[in-house]
């Protein structure tokens, strides 16, 4: 479904991917993880076609097409899904209103009739129940005023509705209590499908016990270090990522292409 | 033509005193003062269509008519006790005494001084060869000059150009870079035995080094209480690169007192400023505060209070340009009005093309105490930038019924009541003052000023 | 953003939409103003000579005048002499209905998409339609008259209520107000007036669709409503301009009387040609309105949404004389490309407990300015008034300007009178946002600004608060960067 070749991009004069490799299959669930800055967060938003990112080498393939051409709605269009880490308020715009809009656009796309008023409310009623999101807030502006929790069981909810093929949750458990996180994950496990992939990015091991990966990545310093089954997940989390510091400390002289090789040699 | 009536006199003041204001050691003065003057008669004083005027007419400042006292009049004599009373300060701080216009040493405390601070007679200064002044004296702001230099002269620049044409002393007050002067220093204008109107023109020049820290207070104020005298001050401020600087300013002169005031200000680099006008006396007070803040990453705070009863006005009138990026502005104006009182606001925050990322809060809050009290308030915006943040708020009300009602649920007497939320209105102003110190003088002084509390 | 920069350049630089000319015969008073073009104007009209002498009073005030210099906009001076006062549809005698009207100018008030034709089929809104300097047609007039209600051009209502319109023509707009209603009062063409007595509450919409259509000719209409005790009525009037390379002169005068307990509701959608994208041609829109409640009680709401005008210059505004009367401003303003706006309105409180809400919605845009200002003024008598202001605006790109201007007066102690003003800007983040799910960066755009006005939106009747929505896509949509 998704395949990623030798990926660089930078923002201004900072590169930050550094030659990303990664092939999704549809129906697998994989899970990002590494330290802060490792650039899990920008791999999400390249994907999405976040402009504020230059990609300055390699490609990306989805259902065998450049995805790095399209547009980020015309990728949101072609099932593209990015649940926001730092969902965006949009003071004005009412809830269900944007999320009509938005769906209407897809279905658009996809060559199917707009779905009518109730139609559409109706299948609001069912999704907002599979997230647990308090109905009171689909009449309010797109995340305005909403607590970090509600931002985040909103983002869901959307991709609930929008049912994409190709999901990205990036750091959707950061800022979550630990019922929160459960219900979220609830709401993501219920959405997984053999016809769904997703993209799970994480600093903790801790959502991967509720949604559990196919796969796991590591990212450091803007390339994959490491990739395993589900059991990586829980030796991260008993070491640490200090490893990769120290792996990339012992490197730090060293030309950035000697640099790599020798922290793969250590991984 | 009424202004030029009104004008005249001013002008007639300069031709005699010309000579007198000469100042052999500072050649490049005279030029600035002719220039001035001549800038002035050009535009004659502002009339009642002036924007920038719009509530105050310069007849009524004017009342009828001050001018300048000649050269070589005798100083009056002044109790220290006198200067003790009109002290905001501790006995112990830095003062630099002025009465009528004229530095006087014997009254002023200079001896206390930090090193790295100077804080003396801008005339002295001049007459024994201010070249280093030059630079910074008499300047455009720079959002004037990208605005146009060289324009026509304007009426509502006339106090100013007054000032610039016939001061004969003021403050300098300089610190060096790096100097960070934790200790308050005072500057005191008194006015003592005017027998005539008189016409005083203060001029000060403050210049906070680069990265030095200073806090200053200004106060002019009557010691004869009916005597009718006008103050037209200027004051130039530079704030060097990483410099902080809190200034107060306290106008509590007599109730025949009128004082005119423009300071201009400008903000280098990461500097911070605070500028505070707290208005208290006087028959009519017009202050005019010009700010541009002309470096990146620049915290400024611009407050004030006024209050006033009688037939009093008060009109306070600023303009903050954000002309660089990523600054941060708040000015917060509060007025407390009572008898026949008039209160004036009129501010304005000019975001420039350039002023990304500015973040402006301005607000003006009246109360009415009384049927004949008036305010007229008038917060603007002028955005030329996108990406900024600004927001103005402006309210005029009485005394909250519920709060009033509560308090005397609550035992207070109605009279009681009135008088803690009208310091209560005042009061939250303070909470931006981080020294507690000065914070309990302002307030003490705020609170004596305060109407007795009437009926409602 | 680049691929989005491109739409939406494409999206603002269309076409505007009602820039075609109607080739129609006319008949034209040479340019110029005095006293001559004064009386043919009257003569034409076959006016009363008191009308004549009030326009003449009008005329020779407005000679002693200065245009004024206040305002936040800028233009290259009006010569006021090389300005067509009168342009008519020929046309042979008085229309009896709308059959014997000229066929070019029905066509071009369908273009425009109103339909007098269906007027007279469908029910909900009668419009009178005024075609350059006077009223073509007037739909509903007997249903409106079956319940008292006056609704007819200007000119006819001169002829046929005359001692209404001496009454109170300049009644709230004196011809001395200011200069552009004192050169209204002198050449004013037509227009439309509407008379509801007491106790009727209008049916319908009431509307005038104003187009002016000769070249070098100035629109004068003048609007007069009066709202008798406990009645209502709610009116729209339209606008639309061809497009002309030079800049048109646009100086209306609106006077509202709301009665004890009347209502008037009075909604504006304008869209004169606002010029090209470099700010070539465009009607310079010089407009006098103001609403007096004169009596216990009475309210006077303007709504409006000003998307076209090179340059926008009103202030509609209520007198609140009576006791417990309420006045009510909503506004949308666009300024895109070139076009400058200042405009707000004014709350006089003169009356007890008096209020007043004041919405003000600023959208800037390319090179627009775009400027609220705003009068509230309390007077001593004004016990218990209270006023609200919220004054918004919204930046779209970094040439664009937005200003707040209000003016707050407060002579009671009593009054409570409360003014915010914000200032935002569409993120790209949140243009972002809405890509990633799917929906374009020009829907985007309209959503968000569809948002920011939607407060004054909901105060439009349901007709016209599409249109106004389609206006706000077309003016605007997406000039962020």
């Amino acid at each position: 479904m998704l395949e990623i070749k030798g990926l660089k991009a930078r923002v201004e004069d900072k590169e930050i991917l550094r030659g990303i490799d990664l092939a999704i299959r549809a129906g697998e669930v994989h899970a990002l993880m590494g330290p802060n800055g490792s650039g899990k967060s920008t791999l999400a938003n390249v994907l999405a076609g976040r402009e504020d990112f230059e990609v300055t080498a390699g490609t990306v393939t989805y259902d065998g097409a450049d995805l790095l051409a399209c547009s980020p709605e015309e990728r949101a269009r072609k099932g593209i899904f990015l649940a926001f880490q730092y969902p965006v308020e949009i003071p004005g715009v009412n809830n269900t209103y944007f999320l009509k809009a938005a769906l209407n656009a897809l279905r658009e796309a996809r060559g199917e009739p707009e779905l009518d008023s109730v139609d559409f409310l109706q299948l609001v009623r069912e999704r907002v129940k599979l997230v647990g999101l308090d109905e009171t807030l689909l009449q309010r502006p797109v995340n305005a005023g909403f607590s970090g929790g509600e931002k985040k069981r909103n983002e869901i909810f959307q991709m609930a509705v929008l049912e994409p093929r190709f999901a990205i949750l990036d750091e959707t458990d950061s800022g979550l209590d630990i019922d929160a996180l459960r219900s979220v994950a609830d709401g993501v496990n219920r959405l997984r499908s053999p016809a769904r992939a997703m993209l799970v990015v994480t600093h903790y091991e801790r959502l991967l016990e509720y949604i559990v990966p196919d796969f796991v990545h590591v990212l450091h310093q803007g390339r994959i270090v490491r990739s395993g089954g589900k059991e990586l997940a829980r030796e991260l989390e008993e070491r640490g990522y200090a490893w990769l510091d120290g792996a990339s400390r012992n490197g730090r002289s060293a030309a950035p292409a000697e640099k790599s090789a020798a922290r793969k040699s250590k991984g | 033509m009424g202004a030029n009536t009104l004008a005249e006199p001013f002008i007639e003041d300069f031709a005699r005193a010309e000579s007198a204001l000469r100042a052999p050691a500072s050649p490049w003065l005279h030029p600035v003062r002719k220039a001035a003057v001549s800038r002035f008669r050009e535009s004659g004083f502002p009339g009642r269509r002036d924007e920038e005027w719009l509530y105050t007419s310069v007849a009524r400042v004017l009342g009828a008519g001050f001018r300048s006292t000649p050269a070589g009049a005798p100083p009056p004599a002044v109790a220290a006790g006198a200067v003790a009373r009109a002290r905001l300060l501790g006995a112990e701080a830095p003062l630099i005494v002025f009465v009528n216009g004229a530095f006087r040493r014997e009254l002023s405390r200079l001896e206390a001084l930090p090193d790295g601070v100077v804080l003396e007679s801008l005339g002295a200064a001049l007459a024994a060869g201010g070249g280093r002044l030059e630079p910074r004296f008499a300047r455009r702001l720079l959002a004037e000059e990208r605005l146009g230099a060289g324009a026509p002269p304007r009426a509502d620049e006339a106090f100013a150009a007054l000032n610039t044409a016939l001061f004969e002393d003021g403050v300098l007050f300089e610190t060096a870079p790096k100097r960070r002067a934790e200790r308050p220093v005072e500057i005191l204008y008194l006015t003592a035995g005017v027998a005539q109107p008189a016409a005083i023109h203060p001029r000060n020049l403050f210049v906070i080094g680069a990265e030095s820290r200073a806090t200053l207070v200004e106060t002019y104020a009557s010691i004869d209480a009916g005597a009718a005298h006008l103050t037209n001050a200027l004051t130039e401020v530079w704030i060097e690169p990483g410099a902080s600087f809190e200034h107060y300013k306290i106008a509590r002169e007599g109730p025949a007192a009128a004082h005119v005031a423009a300071q201009r200000t400008r903000q280098g680099a990461r500097s911070s400023y605070a500028t505070w006008f707290v208005a208290l006396g006087g028959r009519v007070v017009r202050n005019e505060i010009t700010l541009s803040i002309e470096g990146e990453e620049c915290e400024s705070g611009l407050f004030g209070i006024y209050v006033a009863t009688g037939e009093r006005h008060v009109d306070n009138h600023t303009l903050i340009h954000h002309v660089a990026p990523r600054c941060h502005s708040r000015e917060i104006y509060k007025g407390i009005l009572a008898d026949r009182a008039t209160g004036v606001f009129s501010g304005k925050i000019h975001v420039h093309q350039d002023a990304q990322k500015t973040d402006a809060k301005q607000s003006n809050d009246n109360l009415l105490l009384s049927d004949g009290a008036t305010a007229n308030t008038r917060p603007r915006l002028e955005i030329y930038a996108d990406d900024v943040r600004c927001t103005h708020g402006a309210t005029v009300g009485q005394l909250d019924a519920a709060a009033l009602f509560y308090l005397r649920s609550r035992g207070l007497s109605l009279a009681e009541a009135r008088e803690l939320l009208t310091r209560a209105f005042a009061d939250e102003l303070f909470l931006q003052i981080e020294s507690l110190e000065l914070r309990a003088r302002l307030e003490g002084l705020v609170h004596a000023s305060l109407p007795a509390a009437g009926a409602p | 953003m680049a691929d989005s920069n491109r739409d939406i350049e494409a999206l603002a630089n269309r076409e505007y939409k009602y820039g075609f000319v109607t080739e129609i015969d006319s008949e034209t008073l040479p340019r110029g103003l005095n006293e001559e073009i004064v009386r043919a104007i009257s003569e034409r009209k076959t006016e009363p000579e008191w009308l004549l002498e009030w326009r003449l009073k009008a005329l020779r005030h407005w000679l002693g005048m200065t245009e004024p210099s206040w305002p936040n906009v800028r233009h290259p001076p009006i010569d006021y002499q090389d300005i067509i006062y009168y342009s008519a549809p020929k046309q042979k005698a008085r229309l009896e209905n709308l059959d014997q009207v000229d066929p070019e100018l029905l066509a071009t008030f369908e273009k425009l998409g109103i339909s007098l034709e269906e007027q007279k089929r469908l029910s909900g809104v009668a419009v009178d339609a005024v075609f350059d300097s006077v009223s073509v047609a007037t739909t509903f007039k007997d249903k409106l008259a079956e319940l008292g209600i006056v609704f007819c051009s200007f000119s006819e209502a001169v002829q046929s209520h005359p001692e209404l319109v001496q009454r109170y023509l300049g009644s709230v707009v004196p011809y001395t107000d200011n200069y552009f209603a004192s050169l209204n009062s002198a050449v004013f063409s037509d227009g439309s007036f509407c008379y509801i007595p007491a106790g009727v509450r209008c049916p319908m919409e009431l509307s005038t669709y104003f187009r002016i259509n000769a070249a070098n000719t100035g629109q004068f209409e003048r609007t007069l409503i009066v709202a008798e005790p406990n009645s209502y009525v709610s009116y729209l009037e339209g606008c639309t301009a061809p497009m002309r390379d030079t800049n048109q002169l646009h100086a209306a005068v609106v006077e509202l009387v709301a009665l004890e307990r009347a209502q008037i509701k009075y909604s504006t959608v304008q869209n004169w040609y606002p010029g090209d994208k470099d700010g070539k041609g465009g009607i310079y829109n010089f407009v006098t309105k103001r609403g007096a409640c004169r009596g216990r009680g009475s309210k006077i709401s303007w709504t409006q949404v000003e998307t076209g005008s090179a340059i926008t210059w009103k202030y509609p505004s209520c007198i609140l004389q009576g006791d417990d009367s309420v006045g009510e401003f909503h506004s949308v303003a666009v300024t895109n490309h070139h076009q400058q706006a200042d405009t707000g309105t004014k709350m006089v409180h003169i009356g007890k407990n008096t209020r007043s809400t004041i919405i003000s919605k600023g959208i800037s845009a390319g090179r627009g300015q775009n400027t609220y200002r705003g009068l509230v003024k309390v007077q001593k008598g004004a016990e218990g008034a209270r006023n609200f202001s919220q004054c918004d605006s919204l930046l779209l790109g970094d040439r664009c300007g937005a200003h707040t201007f209000p003016y707050i007066e407060v002579k009671n102690p009593t009054a409570k009178v409360e003014h915010e003003a914000t200032t935002s800007r569409i993120g790209e983040d949140q243009i972002f946002y809405c890509n990633q799910r799917g929906i374009s960066t020009e829907d985007a755009v309209t959503l968000i600004v569809n948002g920011f006005c939607k407060e004054v939106l909901s105060e439009l009747p349901m007709e016209f608060a599409v249109e106004a929505r389609n206006l706000l896509g077309i003016s605007l949509e997406g000039s962020v960067g």
